[in-house]
C-alpha cells in the first residue's frame, strides 16, 4: 500500500497542472480570440459606451491577461463572479445544472451495466452464434450511430406516435436532500416524482448508453473468453467443482478491466453530454455550456469546462484505485 | 514437385492485378525495388486475399468508397443546387411545404423552405468529405510525429508532451470544438472575404457558389477545431506504441551504426508501428464524419449552407408535424458512411494482426497448382 500512497502523491501533483492547463486554454479560446467580448455582453454593435466601460472596469477586460485569468479563477472558486448576461453567480448556476447532469448519467450507466454485462456473457457462452453476431453488429453500430439521430427516432417513436414518454424539463420532489432530482424522491417516498422523472429520463439514458453498452458487451464478452480459456479454469474444472462455482471464478477475473471502462465512460459522461442534452431539451450542464458558447457568455463557460475537466480527472483517479483494490496483481 | 497455391477468387484476381499495378508504377521510379521486397508484395497480396474472404471488410470498403464517390460527384448529380426552393419556382407552397417523398420531383421529399432534400444531401456529402480530407492528416501527422518524440526520447521532454496530451484528453472534446469554431469562425469569415484565391479555393473545393464562399467560415472553422481536438488520441497512442518498439534489436543495431535519431525514428520506428494506427486512421474517418455532424448539428441555423448535421437540426422542428424525412434520411446517411469506414477498419485490425490474419488465411483453401497457372505464379 505503500506504493499506492506514492502513486496517489504524484498524481495528486499532474493532476493540479492538468486542472490550469484546460483553464487557461478556456480562457485563452474566450478572451484572446473573439474581437470584444465586452461589446458583445453589452449587446453588440449598438451598445452603449458607457455600459461597455463599465463591464470592461468591472470583469479588468483592460489589465493584462494574467490578472484577468486570476480575477476569473479566483471569481469561480469562491463563486463571487456575477455573469454579464443574466445576473447570477456564476459557480451555482453551474452547480445547479450538475445534479441533471448526474441523474442522466445514473440512467445511462444503469443501461450500460444491466444491459451491456448481460449480454456480453451472453455472446461469450454461445461465441459464433447469432446472439454474438448481434452483439457484434451492436458494438460498431453504436459508435457509428449519430446520437442525435437516435434520439429523435426515440421521440418520433414513443412521444409522437405512442405518446408513452414525456420530453423536456426536471420534475423535482418538494424535499430536497441530495439535490438529484430522482433520489430525493426515492428517499422522500414522491412516488409521482419518481415515475415522471424516469419517464423524461429513460430515453435520453438509453440514447446516451447505446454507445457504450455495445462496448462494455464486446469488452466483457473478449475478457470473459480469455478467462474462461485460462489455466485457473481448468483446474477448477479438473477439481470437480460445479459449473456455476466455476463460472463465478471466470467471472470475477472477467469483470476487472470492465471496471476501468466503465469508470472511465462515467466520467466522461458526467462532463456533460451537449447533444443528448439538446435533443431531449434536459438543462444539463452540457447544454449551458453549448448555450454560453453561443451567447459568447464567457464566464459560465470557464466554469464549465473547469466542473467537467475536475470531474473527469478525479474519475480517473477513482478509477485507477478502483483498479489496485479489486487487481492485486496491479502494482505503481 | 507440385506447389500448393491459394485457390483464386474474382475478387483475388482483381486484387493481384491492383498489387501488380501498384508495384510497376513504383519500379517506374526505383528500378530495383521489386527485386528486394518480393516478399513484402507477397504479403500485401495475403491481405488482400484475407480481406477479400471478410464479408464484412468487403461490405466496409463498398460503404466507406462510395461515401467518398458520392462526396466528389454528389454535387455535380445534384438534380437542383442546394439554394433551389420549389415553392420558389413552382410558387404552388401546399403541395411543396414539408412535401413527403416522392412529391412530384422531389425524390427525397421537401423541407419546410421547399427545398430539394435530396439536393442538399448530395451537397452535404461533399462538406462531410472535405471535412474529414482537412482534418484526419493534419491531425494525425501532429499525433504521431509528438507522439514518436515522446515516446522515443522520454525524460522531461516525454513528460511535458504526455501532459499537454491530458489537458486536452481530459477536456470535453465537443464543447472544445464548438468554443474553438465559434470563437475562430469570424477570423475566418475576414480571412475569406479579404483574399480572392481563398473565397475561389473554398467555393470550389465545398462545391458552392462564389458568393456563399464566406457562409463556409463556420465549416472552416470546424476544421480548424478539430485539429486541435483530434492530435491528442494520436500522440497517446503512437507514444505507447514507440515505447514497445524502441526496445527492439533493430532499433539497438540502427543507434550502434550511429544513425540520427530523425532516422531511426522515421525508417525504423515509425513503420513497425503503423499497422496499428492505420487501423485507428481507418476508424477515425468515421469519427470525423460524426463528429462533425454533431458540431454542424450544434451549430444548426448558424451553418448558413447546410451539411448533414445541420439538416438534421433544421428538420427536427418539424417533426412533430410528421416531416419525419428530414430527420431519419440524413442522419441514415451519417450511420451509413460512419459504420462502413467502422466495419472496414474492424476487419483491417483483424487482417494486419499477424495472429489472427492466420486463422483467416486457413479459410484459404488451398489447390495443387496447375500447369496453367505456373506462370502466373512464379512471376
Amino acid at each position: 500500500m505503500a506504493d499506492l500512497k506514492r502513486f496517489l502523491v504524484r498524481r495528486a501533483v499532474t493532476f493540479i497542472p492538468t486542472i490550469i492547463g484546460v483553464t487557461l486554454i478556456t480562457f485563452i479560446i474566450a478572451f484572446v480570440i473573439p474581437a470584444n467580448p465586452a461589446r458583445a455582453w453589452a449587446g453588440g454593435i449598438k451598445a452603449d459606451p458607457h455600459v461597455v466601460a463599465t463591464i470592461v472596469k468591472e470583469y479588468h477586460l483592460n489589465d493584462p491577461w494574467y490578472v484577468q485569468y486570476y480575477f476569473f479563477m479566483k471569481g469561480i472558486l469562491t463563486n463571487s463572479i456575477v455573469d454579464p448576461l443574466f445576473n447570477y453567480k456564476v459557480m451555482s448556476y453551474m452547480l445547479a445544472r450538475f445534479p441533471i447532469t448526474f441523474q442522466l448519467t445514473l440512467f445511462a450507466l444503469f443501461f450500460l451495466i444491466v444491459l451491456g454485462i448481460p449480454l456480453g456473457i451472453i455472446s461469450a457462452l454461445k461465441k459464433d452464434t447469432v446472439i454474438d453476431a448481434f452483439v457484434r453488429v451492436w458494438a460498431l453500430t453504436g459508435v457509428s450511430v449519430p446520437i442525435f439521430w437516435l434520439g429523435y427516432i426515440f421521440i418520433y417513436v414513443f412521444f409522437y406516435m405512442l405518446g408513452w414518454i414525456t420530453v423536456a424539463g426536471v420534475p423535482y420532489p418538494k424535499v430536497h436532500i441530495t439535490g438529484i432530482p430522482i433520489i430525493d424522491a426515492l428517499l422522500s417516498g414522491d412516488w409521482t416524482t419518481f415515475a415522471e422523472n424516469i419517464k423524461r429520463f429513460i430515453l435520453p439514458g438509453f440514447t446516451l448508453g447505446f454507445a457504450g453498452i455495445g462496448i462494455i458487451a464486446r469488452l466483457v464478452r473478449n475478457s470473459f473468453l480469455e478467462a474462461i480459456n485460462s489455466d485457473y479454469i481448468y483446474f477448477a474444472k479438473m477439481r470437480g467443482l460445479r459449473n456455476r462455482r466455476v463460472f463465478m471464478h471466470a467471472l470475477r477475473n472477467a469483470l476487472v478491466p470492465v471496471v476501468t471502462v466503465v469508470g472511465l465512460q462515467f466520467g466522461g459522461l458526467l462532463g456533460g453530454a451537449p447533444i443528448t442534452e439538446t435533443v431531449f431539451g434536459i438543462p444539463g450542464m452540457g447544454r449551458a455550456m453549448v448555450q454560453a458558447i453561443f451567447n459568447m457568455d464567457f464566464p459560465v463557460l470557464i466554469a464549465g469546462t473547469l466542473l467537467a475537466a475536475l470531474i473527469f480527472v478525479i474519475t480517473n483517479l477513482v478509477v485507477d484505485i478502483l483498479y489496485a483494490i479489486i487487481d492485486p496483481r496491479v502494482r505503481f | 514437385m507440385a506447389e500448393e497455391v491459394y485457390e483464386k477468387k474474382i475478387l483475388d484476381r482483381f486484387s493481384d492485378a491492383l498489387i501488380a499495378f501498384l508495384v510497376k508504377i513504383i519500379t517506374l521510379f526505383r528500378k530495383d525495388w521489386y527485386r528486394r521486397n518480393r516478399s513484402r508484395v507477397e504479403e500485401w497480396k495475403l491481405m488482400l486475399y484475407a480481406l477479400n474472404r471478410s464479408p464484412i471488410g468487403i461490405a466496409g470498403l463498398v460503404l466507406g468508397m462510395s461515401f467518398i464517390i458520392v462526396g466528389i460527384i454528389g454535387p455535380i448529380i445534384a438534380p437542383h443546387s442546394y439554394d433551389f426552393s420549389f415553392i420558389m419556382a413552382t410558387g404552388q407552397y401546399k403541395k411543396y411545404f414539408l412535401a413527403p417523398p416522392g412529391t412530384g420531383g422531389a425524390l427525397l421529399g421537401t423541407d419546410d423552405l421547399g427545398r430539394d432534400l435530396l439536393s442538399q444531401m448530395l451537397y452535404g456529402a461533399r462538406i462531410s468529405l472535405v471535412v474529414t480530407a482537412l482534418v484526419l492528416p493534419v491531425g494525425i501527422i501532429i499525433g504521431i510525429m509528438l507522439g514518436l518524440i515522446a515516446g522515443y526520447y522520454g525524460g522531461i521532454i516525454d513528460e511535458f508532451i504526455m501532459r499537454v496530451t491530458d489537458m486536452f484528453l481530459a477536456f470535453p472534446g465537443l464543447i472544445l470544438a464548438l468554443a474553438l469554431s465559434a470563437a475562430l469562425t469570424d477570423r475566418m469569415a475576414l480571412a475569406i472575404a479579404n483574399n480572392p484565391y481563398l473565397t475561389g479555393l473554398v467555393s470550389f473545393i465545398f462545391a458552392v457558389k462564389p458568393n456563399d464562399a464566406l457562409n463556409m467560415a463556420q465549416t472552416l472553422s470546424i476544421v480548424v477545431a478539430l485539429w486541435i481536438v483530434w492530435w491528442p488520441g494520436y500522440a497517446r497512442l503512437t507514444r505507447g506504441l514507440t515505447l514497445q518498439a524502441k526496445n527492439n534489436v533493430y532499433v539497438e543495431a540502427a543507434r550502434a551504426l550511429s544513425m540520427s535519431s530523425v532516422g531511426i525514428m522515421t525508417k525504423h520506428i515509425l513503420p513497425n508501428i503503423l499497422g496499428s494506427l492505420l487501423v485507428l486512421m481507418t476508424m477515425d474517418v468515421g469519427s470525423v464524419i460524426l463528429v462533425e455532424a454533431g458540431l454542424s448539428f450544434l451549430f444548426g441555423a448558424q451553418m448558413k449552407i447546410p451539411d448533414w448535421g445541420a439538416i438534421v437540426q433544421h428538420g427536427s422542428q418539424y417533426l412533430v408535424n410528421g416531416a419525419w424525412w428530414l430527420v431519419m434520411i440524413p442522419g441514415l446517411a451519417i450511420l451509413v458512411s460512419v459504420l462502413g469506414w467502422n466495419l472496414f477498419g474492424d476487419a483491417l485490425r483483424d487482417i494486419l494482426d499477424p495472429r489472427t490474419r492466420r486463422s483467416i488465411e486457413f479459410k484459404v483453401k488451398k489447390v495443387k497448382k496447375t500447369s496453367e497457372e505456373a506462370g502466373e505464379v512464379s512471376k
